[in-house]
């Protein structure tokens, strides 16, 4: 699957701009973790230095030093986050001392309550991506020029996504609140937020929904949309004469093949409705992607660039 | 139990709850499904939360509103409302009226009641047993979650927060004074309260302080609608089903699920596999006929070529939902129902009811 090291560098001209920072975010099921590893493996390749960053849900055993990003073999480095152990690393900062800190994490009133506070540990989270984001090297130029981050599935991700703003509405003043108010910033100036659906009814639905949500609650709009998963068979003009005017007889391989025509015809006309809607609802074209059997970044460029031509 | 078998039995009784991660026409299988046990002579509630316009229009309401709606002869419909419910149940339970309105105006309530994780299954199923008598059967849409298990969990998670030990313990010797007056007795204690302090600064503190002290009150009475959640998803008459699709690759889901379905003493009758290629349906397709047909086409030879490399590539997809099928029922040991990829969207009663058939063959003749 991986490309392989001894692969000369390709450089292609990226069919989407990928500097910066950018937020994945879709419905669970829809390939939001395919499409963030593809696209981090496609900067890579373009020669940025890429950061892909995995947020997880689950709340696990405590390793802060599971938090140091480290490379992976497509070309690009890579950091699994979540909440609570992005949340265990900022007590660790604040409290310094070790046995301190162990006590702390592992004490109920922490376990509880405060690691479980709406809105906390996420916060700290996105404070904790901010920085990679801002991270410079000896030189002063950043570690990274591209940043992934593949969100929790969307409800989950625009909670994520709110929960500086709901926080300065929350508590305005205080160090909490300026650090709310650095990450505001630096969401609606340094990032971009990309949206993955799939030609269906409730992915369509939902990406719409969530980008009237998204602009509601932060005043942030997606910069783009792919939508995955489409099969886009097309049909040659004789083919579809053929489907129209032959009428073979039942149980002949002529009406399987013609039947199994027809079904492809219904499927991509109804693909072409949500890909419509998409479009319409969001104000946005969205970039088309095949059904992506693997995340190669050849793979997922071939896509994209398919979709430019 | 063959999957028709243990979803005709779901269907008998009192309580279905559908669950899934987002995406995969939840809502969709959770409405047919109360059409096909409608249709069966039971009065049946479908819950749902938040549907999209066109499942409203499916089930022919212009709005579906908090409260159970008609749809068609037994059906019936109701959205749940979990902030609503949640300031009902504030309404219901507060002290007095001036306790009620500090705990509906306050900051901390507001981002709680939309926020915390796992108060929106709580609710939904408050708001459902208020309504449970008036119905023979619910079928209920769980919310979106990551994950099936969130809902499964949700009480807990829910209790946990609301605990009165950690509460005592932490938040009510701080609180009464509003500020830094009462010192914990513990080292661990002290630290805590001053990286609380100066992560979210005092003004935070005091919403909290008002929030936990207007709501003390209303503590037990959550506690017992989280607690009666567990009961009633315990209860005999109360059957899971996880829906999932081929394509979303999420075999191992449909298995962690059926495992935490019986490390709780839950009851899961069985896995509907959502959107499954039409070929690899049973008894889907039998394509020998393109090898042994000594009939003459009367396809173009470029046309025929063609036509036979899309059916290859259909070929090749149906195979590919037909291994995860396979996957998703030796690993989770339970029985797959599979509704086909339609192909058109689900827009009316009767392509539910389409959908309906796939799920309950037996119940759908209206």
């Amino acid at each position: 699957m991986a490309r392989r090291s001894a692969d000369p560098p390709v450089r292609r001209d990226l069919p989407v701009d990928l500097d910066g920072t950018l937020f994945v975010l879709g419905k669970g099921g829809v390939g939001k973790s395919v499409i963030a590893e593809g696209l981090a493996a496609l900067a890579a390749e373009a020669g940025h230095k890429t950061l892909l960053v995995r947020i997880g849900e689950s709340a696990r055993e405590t390793h802060p030093e599971a938090l140091a990003p480290g490379p992976t073999k497509h070309g690009f480095d890579a950091v699994d986050l979540d909440a609570r152990t992005a949340m265990d690393e900022f007590v660790r900062h604040v409290v310094r001392l070790r046995p301190l800190f162990e006590r702390i994490i592992r004490s109920e009133v922490y376990v509880k309550f405060f690691a479980a506070a709406p809105g906390l540990p996420e916060l700290v989270l996105l404070g904790r991506i901010r920085e990679y984001a801002l991270e410079v090297d000896r030189s002063g130029e950043p570690r990274w020029r591209t940043l992934i981050v593949d969100c929790p599935s969307s409800g989950h991700g625009l909670l994520m996504l709110e929960t500086p703003f709901a926080a300065h509405r929350a508590a305005p003043v205080g160090p909490f609140a300026r650090m709310a108010e650095r990450i505001m910033t630096w969401l609606k100036t340094g990032a971009r937020i990309a949206l993955v659906a799939i030609p269906e009814e409730m992915a369509v639905v939902e990406a719409v929904e969530f980008k009237e949500d998204l602009l509601e609650r932060t005043g942030i709009s997606p910069a783009l949309v792919f939508l995955n998963r489409m099969r886009q068979e097309k049909l040659s003009a004789a083919a579809r004469h053929a489907v129209a005017e032959i009428d073979a007889p039942p149980g002949s391989s002529d009406r399987l093949l013609l039947d199994c025509a027809a079904q492809v015809q219904r499927r991509t006309r109804l693909e072409a409705f949500h890909q419509r809607r998409l479009t319409t609802g969001l104000g946005l074209k969205p970039l088309v992607l095949a059904e992506l059997s693997d995340c190669r970044p050849a793979a997922i460029a071939a896509a994209l660039a398919g979709d430019a031509a | 139990m063959k999957g028709p078998a243990a979803i005709a039995s779901a269907l008998e009784g009192k309580l279905v709850v559908v669950c899934g991660p987002g995406g995969v026409g939840k809502t969709t299988v959770s409405a047919a499904l109360a059409l096909a046990a409608a249709n069966l002579g039971r009065k049946t509630l479908v819950c749902t939360i938040d549907p999209s316009k066109r499942l409203r229009t499916s089930l022919g309401l212009a709005r579906l509103t908090g409260a159970p709606q008609k749809v068609k002869g037994r059906l019936f419909a109701m959205r749940l409302d979990p902030k609503q419910t949640f300031d009902d149940l504030v309404r219901r339970h507060a002290a007095d009226p001036e306790a009620r309105e500090r705990v509906l105006s306050n900051r901390f309530y507001q981002e709680i009641s939309r926020h915390l994780a796992g108060t929106h299954e709580v609710m939904a199923m408050e708001a459902l047993m208020g309504v449970s008598g008036d119905f023979d059967l619910i079928v209920l849409d769980t919310p979106p979650a990551s994950s099936a298990l969130a809902f499964l969990d949700a009480p807990k998670r829910v209790l946990d927060f609301v605990d009165g030990r950690v509460l005592r313990y932490f938040l009510k010797p701080y609180f009464v004074a509003g500020h830094l007056a009462i010192e914990p007795r513990t080292i661990v204690g002290r630290t805590f309260l001053r990286i609380v302090d100066s992560a979210v600064g005092l003004q935070f503190l005091r919403d909290l302080s008002e929030f936990f002290l207007a709501f003390e009150g209303l503590f037990d009475s959550f506690r017992e609608t989280a607690n009666s959640m567990g009961a009633l998803l315990k209860a005999e008459g109360t059957t899971f089903l996880l829906v999932t699709t081929p394509a979303s690759s999420r075999v191992s889901e449909g298995a962690a699920f059926a495992g935490a379905l019986r490390e709780r003493g839950l009851r899961a009758s069985a896995i509907v596999a959502n959107r499954v290629h039409p070929w690899a349906m049973e008894g889907g397709i039998d394509l020998s006929v393109l090898e042994k047909d000594g009939r003459a086409s009367r396809l173009d030879a470029e046309v025929a070529l063609e036509l036979r490399a899309l059916c290859a590539r259909e070929e090749s997809r149906a195979e590919g939902d037909a291994r995860q099928l396979r996957q998703v029922a030796s690993k989770s040991g339970l029985v797959a129902v599979l509704v086909p990829e339609l192909e058109s969207d689900v827009h009316d009663l009767r392509s539910l009811g389409a959908v309906a058939s796939w799920l309950a063959p037996s119940g759908t003749a209206s």
